[in-house]
């Protein structure tokens, strides 16, 4: 049996009577790239939203490294390691890009309130290396010069990839991307797809990410999961994913704005 | 066209009338703006007058000179006649019952006897050159009005800053940095170190040079250093101790030799303080506040507002040019300006105006504490007075005579008893004690949502004021007579020294324990603002949940700055009370959060900024008592209006 | 950089003892073990006082019972009205409308001139009742044009910005209004004139009769007080409570037919239930919320004539407590409801003057238990008491 990051069992979500998510199983394996796909309303974000500790599900398991993290609030899941970003950028206003950063690190920094007062040896050093490590992942991202700028100066595509690598820096072992590439152009998508790419192989982070186009899935993707009305319909390689007919027919029979290419 | 003038001279009728009602333009009875020429009730109805065609001009478009002439001017007509209306109306029946305060503006605040055709003729002439203001370009509008405002702001408390500073005092800083950055400039130095020390030599030079003069008799009565009235306080040290003069001089020179390079806004700021100094000692060699004072005044900070407004962007170029550690000299250098005037300020603003100063000190000390809550995390904490108040009295229990010591139910009766410890003891504990109580207070609020949250603390800091008030509390608390006799603090070096022992009980000396926890609650303040919780704190206040998702504990962070809010607040409650030499329930009322969240918000975030909303409000009603009605007013509607503006940062936290 | 985020938790890790673990939970949330202190410290105090103490009778009569609670029905009625003004903001904006207390001042202002004026010309003597009517009427107008001008200056520039901006906006208004008001009309507290409204000879034959006792023509209304022996009870009536009660009641009933039976009612009740549904629907919202402004700047005027006609003074600060408590009534209720703000404002009068003695506590505590009432709604139930009993949905 393969030791799964995550697994999950049975999700269920209910709105006011709209089931959001219905018996869902997922199981992401380490270090790789998972997608999850499927029309407007099938419910990704719900299943992230339920990950990070937003809203409990109603029923079902969810755990991370063989623990659950049902009950567990949004920053106590942060803290395990599981690191996220929003379909639509959501950066710190009045923080620079350096600090947006910085503040990604909090986790894994220890410095107290005595700490930053004194100013003591440690502190400094932490801060130090922090400010290291965030300039490392900037340049990451090709922000590097762009430290100390405000977030809303900066072209979309890298806001992106800013808030990426913001999430990046809290160390995680498991980032999920909501639509990283939404809104971005297509030599951008180029360099977003290098990005998640890096990402998985030097930082040795598993990615599990929500997207609709499905030129970055296909190209990106180690394990594609479809969801339809918030039911798992087809998963596994791609080109497992795109020979089902279920899939084809979810994506087909739904929604005409987006174009499923096989 | 026509319908907006109309409109905004109802509108500017209307508030004029109110202003008439409440008695404004009759407020500053025998108060000079100009001694003897201009009356600062007429300057009110002046500048309001000029306000309406402004305004009026401003809403029309003010597209062309006639046009903004006649908007301004018709604007004007409808003010006057309606206030004519008013003086008519109040001749046939006595509004005195319901309005107490109410006086005639137009002919008594004129103090001559003109016709109302005449009045009314001057009221569309002034209001007129209102609408032409507001055709002006923008750019040169700013600085007459800058300058405009100033000189009326100086002219208002003119008598007093006529005795505060001798102008040889004045000239010798003002030659010392000016030549000094002068002289950088002529040598085209390009290296910090260097123009220091360049500006040092230069110091030195006009140090000896004053030195001569004063040697050479200028300083006895009818010398050359002796123009005006005021003793000269700082170039008198020639005599008493010639090294600490030579030596302040080669500082002042040192560090005011960047002033040419300072980033923008402390180049500005610079500017008008050296500006200022000019004026109040020249004020000192007028007998009055004279129509020369207040020439003199405008002329300087019109010179001032242009020069400034041009070479900003110059000294920022070349402050941009510095490597890193330059550039932090440089700001250094400013600091270091700043601090040595706040550091000799005393010495010049007399018994009075450094009483005046420690008010303002204690204020601006509540406000930075309150400060850390609202600009970081954007929680508005409405009962910041519950911890002021906790430090006061606890202090006040603390040092003073009372039932814990003297087992006597009513404080001060036994004689021969202290209190339970000294000043210095009191104070660190006085400020766990209140950081203990914001945590716990903040505990269960934390979870609340912003409105709800202002609500409670608001209620909070009632209950804290009842409590203080209630005769079930006054073997403790003293209920209405408070703690009084709260002893000023002793520094007892006599280990050390026999000599060195030290009351801080003349206000001057109290001032430097103000100052120095000003600046250890900025430094506090800004340190924490920039490490890793600061951080956390700004995340919150943009964005909750995203902030949330990179493992910041909310409630953790609300926690840890409440609690470093209230520890300060009860830091500036404990010197408050030692301030009054006793902590009185009356001192602490709803109002004091009030002006302390005013003071913040107009303060926009700065601690400059703070600081002249803070001696604005606070500082000048101390000089000019007629102010004092009119504090809270103020306070009120520059709060209504900065909300509009600054409430950006606070839009996701408070959501 | 892939370190591990968090060891595992084995299971010695999760034998933690029990004294931690409830230190734990004290901390994550310490609001239960709050509440129960409290009301252990409440429960003490009051048994201190109603029970006898050996030889001593308890300190706390079943006549003082009685009179606090028909004091604190009126001075509830009161508290309900401006506790519906609050809510009915609240249920169209979502904000606190802290200024409120300033727009009851500004009634039992506007009430003292138009009094004043009537006691001058000879109008109180010689009809009382119009006089009274007349004070009530320019109450309920100023009332009404200051919450009007407050909607417009204060409340709707910063419409879009979240409730604490409003909030904090609000609250510089009423320093503003406060101010302005003492600057206007004096700072000093001035006297109402004293009212004889004599009323119902037919009800009260034996009251208000003169020297030969032949002409009575009632009871006085306004300025009465008549010490009456009921079941053994010695108490002192005073009718302004019962007409604050009862005006209180008419008040709220125009104000309930308002808004539930007529057609700009309803656009009320939609606005408040969707705004931006109603306007698509072809609702003006600004119109609506101008509406809500004014009926609670009726029922405040109203209530502040009311209030000064028992209490006999007007400052410009007076309006500062009530306005508080009402919005206390409010909460306690749950704000946005209205029957909710009813109740409240009635509980929290009887309260008031009833828990005091019966805790043992000095009058001058009173209003510490309404602050701590205020916080304590909202930390326990922001939605308020009589969720349950009044059953409104609020979207």
């Amino acid at each position: 049996m393969i030791d799964y990051l995550l697994q999950i069992r049975g999700l269920m979500k209910r709105f006011d009577g709209l089931t959001a998510l219905r018996w869902v199983d997922l199981n992401v394996p380490e270090h790789t790239i998972y997608s999850l796909i499927g029309p407007n309303g099938a419910g990704k974000t719900t299943l992230f939203d339920c990950i990070h500790g937003v809203y409990p599900p109603d029923e079902g398991e969810i755990n991370f490294r063989g623990h659950s993290l049902i009950g567990l609030s949004t920053d106590q899941v942060a803290r395990r390691g599981i690191a996220r970003t929003y379909q639509t950028v959501r950066l710190f206003d009045g923080m620079t890009v350096l600090e947006q950063v910085l503040v990604g690190m909090h986790g894994r920094m220890r410095t107290g309130v005595i700490g930053a007062l004194l100013r003591t040896w440690t502190s400094r050093r932490e801060e130090r290396r922090a400010i290291d490590f965030a300039r490392q992942l900037l340049e990451l991202a090709r922000l590097s010069d762009l430290d100390e700028q405000f977030p809303q100066v900066l072209p979309h595509a890298a806001q992106r990839r800013l808030e990426i690598v913001r999430a990046l820096a809290s160390a995680p072992s498991l980032l999920l991307l909501d639509e990283p590439a939404a809104g971005v152009d297509e030599t951008e998508t180029e360099e977003m797809i290098n990005l998640i790419h890096r990402i998985r192989d030097e930082f040795g982070v598993t990615v599990l990410l929500v997207e609709h186009d499905m030129s970055v899935v296909t190209s990106i993707s180690d394990f594609v999961a479809v969801l339809d009305y918030g039911q798992k319909v087809a998963d596994g390689r791609p080109q497992e994913v795109q020979a089902n007919p279920r899939a084809i027919e979810a994506f087909l029979g739904s929604s005409p704005d987006l174009q499923f290419r096989l | 066209m026509l319908r907006t003038t109309i409109t905004a001279g109802l509108f500017a009728l209307a508030l004029v009338t109110l202003l008439t009602l409440m008695g404004v333009f009759q407020s500053f009875a025998g108060r000079d703006l100009i001694a003897g020429f201009l009356s600062v009730n007429l300057a009110l109805l002046i500048v309001s007058v000029i306000g309406t065609g402004y305004w009026a001009a401003w809403r029309g478009g003010a597209s062309s000179i006639p046009l903004a002439l006649a908007q301004g001017g018709g604007a004007g007509l409808i003010v006057s006649i309606g206030l004519l209306a008013l003086e008519l109306l109040e001749r046939a029946i006595d509004l005195h019952f319901v309005f107490p305060n109410y006086a005639r503006p137009l002919m008594t605040a004129l103090e001559i006897d003109v016709t109302p055709l005449t009045s009314l003729l001057l009221v569309v002439l002034i209001a007129a050159f209102g609408g032409w203001l507001a055709h002006t370009m923008p750019s040169r509008r700013s600085i007459v009005l800058t300058a405009l405002l100033l000189t009326l702001l100086f002219s208002f408390v003119g008598e007093r800053l006529r005795t505060m500073l001798a102008l040889v005092d004045a000239l010798t800083v003002l030659a010392v940095i000016l030549s000094g950055a002068l002289l950088v400039d002529a040598l085209d130095v390009h290296r910090v170190g260097t123009s220091m020390l360049v500006g040092a030599l230069n110091g030195a030079a006009i140090a000896v040079a004053v030195a001569l003069v004063a040697r050479g008799g200028g300083l006895s009565p009818g010398g050359i250093l002796r123009s005006g009235h005021v003793e000269p306080v700082f170039v008198g040290l020639v005599v008493s101790s010639p090294t600490v003069f030579v030596l302040a001089l080669v500082l002042v020179g040192a560090l005011g030799s960047l002033i040419r390079s300072l980033p923008g806004r402390s180049y500005t700021v610079l500017h008008y303080g050296l500006a200022m100094i000019l004026v109040i000692g020249f004020a000192a060699t007028q007998s009055r506040w004279s129509g020369w004072s207040a020439l003199v005044t405008l002329v300087v900070f019109l010179a001032v507002a242009w020069y400034t407004s041009r070479q900003s962007s110059v000294s920022d170029a070349r402050y941009d040019r510095f490597d890193s550690g330059s550039q932090r000299v440089v700001r250094v250098a400013f600091y270091g300006l700043t601090f040595l005037g706040l550091l000799t300020l005393p010495l010049f603003v007399g018994q009075f105006g450094t009483n005046t100063l420690n008010l303002v000190g204690l204020y601006l000390l509540l406000s930075i504490a309150l400060r850390i809550v609202l600009d970081n995390i954007g929680l508005f904490n409405l009962g910041i007075v519950a911890f002021f108040a906790l430090g006061a009295y606890l202090l006040g229990i603390l040092t003073t005579p009372n039932l814990l010591t003297c087992g006597v139910a009513v404080p001060g009766i036994a004689q021969g008893c202290s209190g339970v410890m000294t000043f210095w003891q009191a104070l660190p504990l006085t400020l766990i004690v209140s950081g203990l109580f914001g945590a716990v207070t903040a505990l269960p609020l934390v979870r609340l949502r912003g409105d709800y949250l202002a609500v409670a603390t608001f209620a909070i800091g009632e209950m804290a004021r009842l409590v203080l008030r209630a005769d079930d509390f006054r073997p403790l608390l003293g209920s209405a007579q408070g703690i009084a006799g709260i002893p000023r603090p002793f520094i007892d070096l006599r280990i050390i020294n026999p000599a060195w022992q030290l009351r801080l009980d003349q206000e001057g000396e109290f001032y430097y324990l103000i100052l120095l926890a000003i600046i250890l609650t900025v430094m506090i303040s800004s340190r924490l603002r920039n490490s890793r919780i600061g951080r956390a704190w700004r995340a919150i206040r943009a964005d909750k949940r995203a902030a949330q998702t990179l493992g910041i504990d909310i409630r953790h962070s609300y926690v840890v700055a409440f609690t470093t809010s209230a520890a300060l607040a009860g830091l500036a409650g404990a010197l408050f009370a030692v301030h009054l030499y006793g902590a009185y329930p009356d001192s602490f009322t709803f109002q004091v959060s009030i002006v302390a969240l005013g003071l913040v918000v107009t303060g926009l975030g700065r601690i400059m900024t703070l600081g002249i909303a803070t001696l604005a409000l606070i500082g000048l009603p101390e000089f000019v008592r007629e102010l004092a009605d009119y504090r809270l007013l103020i306070l009120g509607i520059a709060l209504i209006i900065a909300m509009r503006f600054v409430t950006r940062p606070w839009r996701s936290a408070a959501g | 950089m892939n370190d591990q985020p968090e060891a595992p938790v084995t299971p010695r890790q999760m034998e933690v003892d029990l004294l931690s673990r409830a230190w734990k939970e004290f901390v994550r949330n310490p609001l239960p073990v709050i509440a129960w202190l409290i009301f252990l410290v409440l429960i003490f105090l009051m048994l201190r006082n109603l029970l006898p103490q050996g030889q001593q009778p308890a300190s706390y009569s079943p006549e003082q019972f009685l009179r606090q609670l028909l004091f604190g029905l009126a001075q509830g009625s009161i508290y309900a009205m401006l506790a519906l003004g609050y809510t009915m903001v609240y249920s169209v904006l979502s904000i606190i409308h802290f200024a409120h207390g300033e727009v009851f001042m500004a009634g039992a202002y506007a009430g003292f001139f138009a009094l004043s004026a009537a006691a001058q010309s000879g109008l109180l003597a010689s009809d009382p009742f119009l006089s009274v009517l007349l004070t009530l009427a320019s109450g309920i107008g100023v009332a009404i044009l200051l919450a009007l001008l407050m909607e417009r200056f204060v409340y709707r520039p910063v419409r879009e910005s979240p409730p604490v901006v409003s909030l904090i906006v609000a609250v510089g208004a009423s320093l503003v209004v406060q101010q302005a008001f003492a600057r206007l009309f004096g700072a000093t507290a001035r006297r109402y004139p004293t009212v004889n409204l004599l009323a119902f000879p037919w009800l009260f034959p034996n009251f208000g009769c003169d020297s030969t006792g032949a002409d009575c023509r009632g009871i006085d209304l306004i300025s009465g007080r008549y010490d009456v022996s009921f079941l053994g009870f010695n108490l002192r009536l005073l009718p302004i409570h019962a007409v604050v009660f009862a005006a209180a009641l008419i008040f709220m009933l125009i104000l309930w037919f308002y808004v539930a039976r007529t057609s700009a009612g309803r656009a009320l009740r939609a606005v408040a239930e969707d705004r931006a549904v109603a306007v698509l629907m072809g609702v003006d919202a600004n119109r609506a919320i101008v509406r809500i402004f004014a009926l609670g700047g009726v029922l405040a005027g109203a209530a502040g004539v009311l209030y000064a006609f028992y209490n006999h003074q007007v400052s410009p600060f007076v309006g500062f407590l009530p306005g508080v408590k009402g919005l206390t009534a409010a909460m306690l209720g749950g704000i946005g409801s209205v029957p909710g703000a009813v109740l409240g404002g009635l509980l929290l009068g009887i309260v008031e003057a009833i828990v005091p003695s019966v805790l043992g506590m000095s009058a001058q505590l009173k209003d510490v238990l309404v602050f701590g009432i205020l916080v304590l709604v909202l930390l326990f139930r922001p939605g308020g008491f009589f969720r349950e009993i009044t059953a409104e949905k609020r979207g």
